[in-house]
């Protein structure tokens, strides 16, 4: 577990001390600004508009004019932000051919998987933890209901871990930065459109390609309900992909590839 | 490995062209067809590299994987099944009233829906309603036909204008015009708009309990969103 920890240390401050982490959040940060501002003055719109008439104004709240639209911004953001952050995870030690000195030290391939991991995991979740000021602005603001905000971040929160795990594995596929990345924002993008025209459909296997389908698993969680499918299904996406890692990573250390 | 190549390139697209499509068409089952001889082709190209494969013993951990993988997808084709639920809303905005949720427990044929509407008249709000009732309930299930993509089901349906609405039970269908109407109407009020067709089929499910008949229409009320559920 020590040399687990010492890998997820090194490579959380590797990322922390390059220019271009601090550039991600940057970028992250003013869109996800941008978009909430968007999102509250339409929601002023609204309210300015119809908040007089009381049976539009039961209906209409913070958590779903503002908040709900923000966590998906953010979501749809992640499919982008989180490849180009796990790109580099193993497909840098593979270019810099420096993997065969994880390889020599104490570490199995499961421990090398999953310290990889876990880091580029923390890493987007403090991305999701920084986007956290803007429902703490509209508790100040207004007063939305907390629990669903709170089911809503942590559909985020998993769903990205889901999306890191789909990163590693694109990353140890490809074994090229750029590949990886593209690689891997193809297999998010998918994930999140499949199944966009199953209400139109009645074939099984659409029916069953929309259950896999992120956009779909977060839906519920987003408004405030907390699904045991929901949150099995980021865990099985997240154990395929950890699972087709650590099988290419064990096959080059046989081979001694890398 | 170019038959490979194309067989998997071919399968995916014809999945994803499926998924994006809003019609059924045989094409599609065409190019699972022609992905799978492009497969065959492929093992009997490369006998040699699979009979190598099989006999190294490289493929026990793949096997090992492969099962796991199943398994997982297997646990999540059960859970989406029987799953459970933890809404978290202050007014409990996800779930249904208990009396809808005895009507739909209580049905004991298949009832379908059949919502005849173009797709940018399909609000969230009536796509979380409808998944709702079909989740609880094992026997309600509910299609999205667009008239315009398929006139043919639309004609033999008898359907003749946009957002009809035909409840089939026990080989018998009612249809319903407008009642969405307010909901495309209105597009602020998502969550009263969840309710309407609630009452719409508390209403006639209800009726049909007691008359045990099914024989009339179902009526809308003509201002549905002044109703509680």
């Amino acid at each position: 577990m020590k040399g687990l920890y010492r890998l997820f240390k090194k490579e959380v401050l590797f990322f922390a001390r390059s220019a271009s982490a601090w550039i991600i959040l940057g970028v992250f940060m003013t869109l996800t600004a941008v978009f909430f501002n968007i999102h509250i003055n339409d929601f002023s719109a609204v309210c300015s508009r119809v908040g007089f008439n009381p049976a539009v104004r039961s209906t209409i709240s913070v958590n779903d004019g503002v908040i709900r639209n923000l966590e998906y911004d953010i979501a749809i953001l992640m499919l982008i932000i989180v490849p180009i952050m796990t790109m580099g995870s193993f497909a840098r030690e593979a270019e810099q051919r420096t993997l065969g000195l994880l390889f020599s030290g104490i570490l199995s391939s499961w421990q090398i998987c999953a310290a990889k991991f876990l880091a580029m995991a923390f890493i987007s979740g403090f991305f999701i933890f920084m986007s956290l000021i803007y429902p703490a602005i509209c508790f100040y603001i207004s007063e939305p209901e907390l629990l669903p905000v709170i089911s809503g971040f942590t559909g985020l929160l998993i769903m990205v871990q889901a999306l890191c795990a789909i990163g590693c594995m694109t990353s140890i596929i490809c074994k090229k930065r750029v590949t990886a990345c593209l690689m891997a924002t193809g297999i998010n993008i998918g994930l999140w459109v499949a199944g966009f025209s199953s209400l139109y459909s009645g074939t099984p296997l659409i029916k069953y390609m929309a259950e896999l389908s992120m956009s779909r698993n977060f839906f519920w969680m987003s408004r405030g309900m907390i699904l045991s499918s929901n949150l099995f299904y980021y865990f099985m996406i997240s154990a395929v992909c950890l699972l087709v890692t650590e099988l290419f990573l064990s096959d080059f250390r046989k081979a001694g590839q890398l | 490995m170019r038959y490979l190549g194309a067989s998997i390139v071919i399968f995916f697209s014809t999945a994803l062209s499926a998924a994006l499509s809003p019609a059924n068409s045989v094409w599609f089952n065409m190019g699972y067809l022609l992905s799978g001889l492009m497969l065959f082709v492929w093992g009997l190209k490369n006998k040699s590299y699979i009979k190598r494969v099989y006999d190294s013993g490289e493929l026990t951990t793949i096997y090992r994987y492969g099962a796991v993988i199943l398994i997982l997808f297997l646990t999540h084709l059960i859970i989406t099944r029987h799953n459970s639920k933890l809404d978290l809303t202050a007014t409990r905005k996800n779930s249904l009233a208990p009396k809808t949720v005895n009507i739909l427990t209580g049905l004991d044929e298949n009832a379908r829906l059949w919502l005849f509407m173009k797709k940018e008249f399909v609000t969230e709000g009536m796509k979380s309603l409808l998944e709702l009732l079909s989740a609880r309930g094992n026997h309600f299930e509910y299609t999205f036909v667009d008239p315009d993509i398929q006139p043919v089901k639309a004609s033999e349906m008898g359907v003749t204008r946009y957002n009809t609405l035909i409840l089939e039970y026990r080989s018998r269908r009612k249809c319903s015009q407008g009642f969405l109407k307010p909901i495309l109407l209105q597009p602020l009020s998502d969550l009263a708009a969840e309710r309407r067709p609630l009452f719409f089929l508390q209403r006639a499910l209800e009726r049909k309990a007691l008359n045990q008949r099914m024989n009339r229409e179902y009526r809308i009320l003509p201002q549905p969103w002044k109703m509680k559920v």
